[in-house]
C-alpha cells in the first residue's frame, strides 16, 4: 500500500563508520605515540560528548555539569587503580559509580525543565567540583590523583597482557569507547530514543500519547551520566593522573561545544564536533596560547551560519536534494 | 457509567473558568460540549485530561477515581484527546509523531536496544492510522510542513492512535475546509457506531454537533447551563439566545449598508512574487490589488499558499522575487516592524497576543513602540467596537478565550494604526455567534476607512464582508474577481474550494 521510505545513504555511511572503526585499530601499527594519544583523547571526548548530547540534542535537556560524571569515573578508577584493584574492576566501578551519582542527582535534575535544569545542573556539578577540590585525604585535593599504573589484563593461570605501553593501552580504551558509541547509537535509533526526540519537540504532547515522561528522563539522565562516567573512568588511566579540573565546570563545557559545531540534531554530530575540537586546539596552540579564542570565533561562526552545525548541515542539504528529485521523478 | 464527574471547580486568578460542573456520560454516546467562547469548554477537557488538577470535585471513568492521577495514567486507561491549537512535534516526521503513541500503547517505547525499523507490527498499524484520516502520502514530511488543515488532521492521528475508550476531541473541525470535513466525519460517525469508542467533542460547527451527537452539554461562564438531546437543546430559548444566534444570512442588511466603498486608489500592490520557504517554493508569481476602503478575501484550501502571502505582505516571510508596493512605496524587503510601522496590521491565526500581559497592556503595546502624533485609535474606540473587552482590561491574556483573544488581536492591530488589516483565518475556532458578532465589528471597523484582507476558509464569512476575492491554487492565483460574481460560478468554487 505504502513504499517503504527510500533511506538513501544508509549502505553509505555503514561502510563510512566501518571505514573509520579499521582506521581506529590500525592507527598502533602505523603512527607513533603522538597521534596514539590525540585520537584516544578524540575518542574520549566523543564519547562524553555523545553522553552529552542523549540529552541535549535528542531530548532537550541542557546539562551543564556533565563533568561531575566523567569526574567520578576518573576519579573512582583513579583510586582503585592506586589501591592494586585490576583495571577492567577498576573501570567497571568507576563506570558504576557515575551511574549511581546520575541516578541520585537525575531525580532531583530531571523535576525541572529548561533554563532551571540546566542551573540545577550547573549548580550540582560545581558541588561536585568543591568535593574533589577540598576533600584532600581521598581525592589529592589540588594536586589530584598522581602515579597511577594501567596495569594488565589476566585470566590467571590462562593469559596476561600488561598494558603499560600506550599502544596495548590504546586498543584497550578504543575497544571500549567504540562499545560506549555504539551502545548509545542504538538507544538513539531504538523507539526510546524516538520518545526522547519527541520530548524534544513537544514536552507536553508526549505526556498525551500515555508516556511518564519523568520515568523516561530519568532512565535518559543515568544513561548520560553511565557513559560520561566510562569516558572518566578511560581517561585516568590514559593520563595516569587525574586533576581536579575534570571536575570543573569548563569540562562541562566542551560536550556543549562539540555537539554544537558538530550538530546536536544528529547522532554523529558530536563526533565531527569532538574531532574540530580537539584537531584545532591541537593546530592552534601551535602558533598562541589563546586558542580558545579562536575556538570562539569557530563556535560562533559555526552557530550563526551552519544551523544544525555542521553535521546537521549537511544533512539538510542532502534531504533539500533528495527532496527535490523526488518531486521530479516521484 | 463510562463517565461521571461531580461538582467540578477550577479558579484561575480569582477568575471561576470552571464551576461546579457534574454530569453523567453512559457507554456508547457521542456527546457533544457546546457554548460560547469562554464559557470553559477547554479547561473542562483539560480537567478531564489531567492537564490541569481542579480545586474541588471528582471525576470517576468506569466508577474508577481518576481526579488524581497523571495525565500519561489516564492516556493509558483510555482517555485520549486531542488539541483545539495544534500540538504536535514539529520537527519529526508524519510518521514519527504517529508512531510515538502507538508505541506507547504496545509498550515497545520501553525498548532501548532493538532498531526502530524492527517492529513491523508499529509500522503496519501507524501506516492504517495515516490512511484512515487520509495523511498517507505525507507520511515522510517534516509535521511542521503540512498544510494547517493537515496538521489538525495530524492532531486527531495522534489522538486516536492511542487506542481510546473515551476520545476527546476538541474543536476538531476548527481550520479544516469542507472537504476535509467531509472526510473525518464519516469516521468519527464509523468510530462511534462500532461501539470501541466514545467520543466527547467540543465543537461550533452546529451541523456537525446536531448530526452526530445523541447528548449535547451546554455550558456558559464555566457552569452547565443545560444538557439534552439535540432536539431539546435546538428548541430551548436560553441556548438560543446566548449561543446559536440567528443565522449568518442575517447579517446581509449591514452588507448593504456598506456597500459601494469609496474606491480609493491603489493601497496595497502585490507584483509577481515568489516566496520560499528554505528550499521549497509557496508561492508562484502571485500579483494581487487592494484597494483603499476594500475588503478583499484570499480563498483557497489548505496550503495553497493564503498564509505566506499574508506573510510575505507583512515582512514575516519576505518574497525572493517580485514587489510589493503600499501607497506606491515599495516595501518588499523592509523588516516586519518597519512595515507594520508604516500600517500594515497583521492579525495571525491563533492571534498571538502576549500572553503575560493584560489586555489594557496588550491594547498600549503599540502605542509605545510606534510613536506617532495623530492616531485614529484610541482603547475607548477600540472598546466600542468589542465591547467585550471593557470588562476585560486587567485580565491577563492567557485566560483570554478564544474569541477574546481574536478581539484583542484585531484591537492590537488597530492601535497600531493600521491601514489595513490582514486577517488569517479569522472566523476559525468560534462559535456562531461570536462569528456574526466579529463580522459586525468588522464591518464597523471598515466603516472607519480600515481596509481589509482576510485569508478564510470560511466562505460564507467572505461573502458577507468582502467585495472582491482572489482564489489561490497551488501557490499561484487561479481566480480573480468580484465576489458576487463567483455565486453563479459554481464550477469554480467546487474545482478550487471543494465546496
Amino acid at each position: 500500500m505504502i513504499p517503504a521510505p527510500r533511506n538513501h545513504g544508509n549502505s553509505a555511511q555503514g561502510l563510512g563508520a566501518g571505514l573509520v572503526v579499521t582506521g581506529i585499530f590500525i592507527v598502533p601499527l602505523v603512527l607513533g605515540p603522538f597521534w596514539q594519544y590525540l585520537i584516544a583523547n578524540i575518542l574520549l571526548l566523543s564519547l562524553f560528548s555523545l553522553s552529552f548530547n542523549l540529552l541535549f540534542g535528542m531530548t532537550g535537556y541542557l546539562s551543564f555539569g556533565h563533568a561531575a560524571f566523567y569526574a567520578t569515573g576518573a576519579y573512582v578508577t583513579g583510586m582503585l587503580l592506586l589501591a592494586d584493584f585490576s583495571l577492567i574492576v577498576s573501570v567497571a566501578l568507576g563506570t558504576a559509580a557515575a551511574g549511581v551519582l546520575a541516578v541520585i542527582l537525575g531525580f532531583f535534575c530531571v523535576r525541572h525543565t529548561k533554563v532551571y535544569f540546566s542551573l540545577l545542573t550547573l549548580a550540582l556539578g560545581m558541588m561536585i567540583h568543591a568535593i574533589v577540590w577540598k576533600w584532600t585525604s581521598v581525592t589529592g585535593g589540588d594536586d589530584g590523583l598522581v602515579g597511577i599504573m594501567r596495569g594488565s589484563i589476566k585470566i590467571p593461570g590462562v593469559f596476561e597482557i600488561s598494558l603499560n605501553s600506550l599502544s596495548h593501552y590504546y586498543y584497550f580504551l578504543a575497544a571500549l569507547c567504540l562499545l560506549g558509541i555504539y551502545i548509545l547509537y542504538r538507544i538513539v535509533k531504538s523507539p526510546f530514543g524516538l520518545v526522547l526526540n519527541g520530548l524534544r519537540e513537544n514536552y507536553g504532547r508526549v505526556e498525551f500519547a500515555g508516556i511518564p515522561i519523568r520515568q523516561y528522563l530519568q532512565v535518559t539522565f543515568f544513561i548520560a551520566g553511565l557513559f560520561a562516567g566510562l569516558a572518566g573512568s578511560l581517561m585516568a588511566p590514559l593520563e595516569k593522573t587525574v586533576a581536579p579540573s575534570v571536575a570543573h565546570w569548563t569540562k562541562s563545557a566542551e560536550p556543549v561545544m562539540a555537539s554544537l559545531i558538530g550538530g546536536p540534531f544528529t547522532f554523529a554530530g558530536p563526533i565531527v564536533g569532538a574531532l574540530a575540537f580537539i584537531g584545532l586546539k591541537e593546530l592552534v596552540v601551535r602558533f598562541t596560547d589563546y586558542w580558545l579564542m579562536v575556538f570562539g570565533i569557530v563556535l560562533m561562526v559555526v552557530v550563526l551560519g551552519f544551523r544544525g552545525g555542521i553535521v546537521g548541515f549537511i544533512n539538510d542539504h542532502l534531504r533539500e536534494r533528495r527532496r527535490l528529485a523526488l518531486r521530479e521523478h516521484p | 457509567m463510562m463517565l461521571r464527574v461531580e461538582g467540578l471547580t477550577k479558579t484561575f486568578d480569582k477568575f471561576v473558568a470552571v464551576n461546579d460542573v457534574g454530569f453523567v456520560i453512559p457507554e456508547g454516546r457521542l456527546t457533544a460540549i457546546i457554548g460560547p467562547n469562554g464559557a470553559g469548554k477547554t479547561t473542562l477537557v483539560n480537567l478531564l485530561t489531567g492537564r490541569l488538577t481542579p480545586d474541588k470535585g471528582r471525576i470517576y471513568f468506569y466508577e474508577e477515581d481518576i481526579t488524581d492521577l497523571s495525565a500519561s495514567k489516564r492516556v493509558q486507561r483510555g482517555i485520549g484527546r486531542s488539541f483545539q491549537l495544534v500540538n504536535i512535534f514539529p520537527r519529526l516526521t508524519v510518521r514519527e509523531n504517529v508512531t510515538i503513541p502507538v508505541l506507547s500503547r504496545t509498550g515497545g517505547s520501553r525498548d532501548l536496544i532493538r532498531h526502530l525499523s524492527g517492529f513491523k507490527d508499529v509500522r503496519n498499524h501507524v501506516d492504517h492510522i495515516l490512511y484512515e484520516v487520509g495523511l498517507e502520502t505525507s507520511a515522510e514530511l517534516l509535521a511542521g510542513q503540512l498544510s494547517h488543515g493537515d496538521q489538525h488532521l495530524l492532531e486527531i492521528a495522534l489522538a486516536l492512535a492511542t487506542e481510546p475508550t473515551l476520545l476527546i476531541l476538541d474543536e476538531p473541525t476548527a481550520g479544516m475546509n469542507p472537504k476535509e470535513r467531509q472526510r473525518l466525519l464519516p469516521q468519527l460517525e464509523k468510530l462511534v457506531k462500532s461501539g470501541s469508542v466514545n467520543l466527547m467533542l467540543i465543537e461550533h460547527d452546529m451541523d456537525v454537533v446536531f448530526a452526530l451527537a445523541d447528548r449535547i452539554i451546554v455550558l456558559e461562564q464555566g457552569s452547565l447551563l443545560v444538557e439534552g438531546t439535540p432536539v431539546e437543546i435546538q428548541n430551548n430559548p436560553k441556548v438560543q439566545e446566548i449561543y446559536l444566534g440567528g443565522d449568518l444570512e442575517d447579517s446581509r442588511s449591514h452588507r448593504q449598508a456598506q456597500q459601494n466603498p469609496s474606491a480609493g486608489e491603489k493601497l496595497v500592490e502585490v507584483e509577481n512574487i515568489d516566496t520560499f520557504y528554505g528550499m521549497s517554493q509557496a508561492l508562484h508569481s502571485v500579483s494581487m490589488e487592494v484597494n483603499r476602503g476594500e475588503a478583499v478575501a484570499l480563498l483557497g484550501r489548505n496550503g495553497v499558499g493564503k498564509t505566506t502571502t499574508l506573510r510575505s505582505i507583512t515582512g514575516l516571510t519576505p518574497p525572493k522575487r517580485g514587489t510589493i508596493r503600499l501607497r506606491g512605496e515599495i516595501i518588499s524587503g523592509l523588516p516586519p516592524h518597519e512595515i507594520a510601522a508604516l500600517g500594515v496590521g497583521f492579525v495571525p491565526e491563533g492571534s498571538r497576543i502576549f500572553p503575560n500581559l493584560s489586555t489594557m497592556q496588550n491594547l498600549q503595546m503599540p502605542t509605545q513602540v510606534i510613536r506617532k502624533k495623530d492616531r485614529r485609535w484610541t482603547i475607548e474606540k477600540v472598546e466600542k467596537v468589542f465591547p467585550p473587552l471593557q470588562e476585560l482590561r486587567e485580565r491577563k491574556g492567557r485566560f483570554l478565550s478564544g474569541g477574546e483573544r481574536k478581539m484583542l488581536a484585531i484591537g492590537r492591530a488597530l492601535m497600531a494604526d493600521a491601514e489595513i488589516l490582514l486577517l488569517d483565518e479569522p472566523s476559525e475556532g468560534l462559535s456562531p455567534l461570536m462569528v456574526r458578532f466579529l463580522l459586525d465589528a468588522l464591518i464597523r471597523i471598515r466603516e472607519e476607512g480600515i481596509t481589509i484582507l482576510l485569508a478564510d476558509q470560511n466562505l460564507k464569512f467572505a461573502y458577507q464582508l468582502a467585495d472582491r476575492a482572489y482564489i489561490l491554487d497551488k501557490g499561484a492565483v487561479a481566480y480573480y474577481g468580484k465576489l458576487e460574481d463567483l455565486r453563479g460560478k459554481e464550477e469554480i468554487v467546487k474545482k478550487y474550494l471543494a465546496v
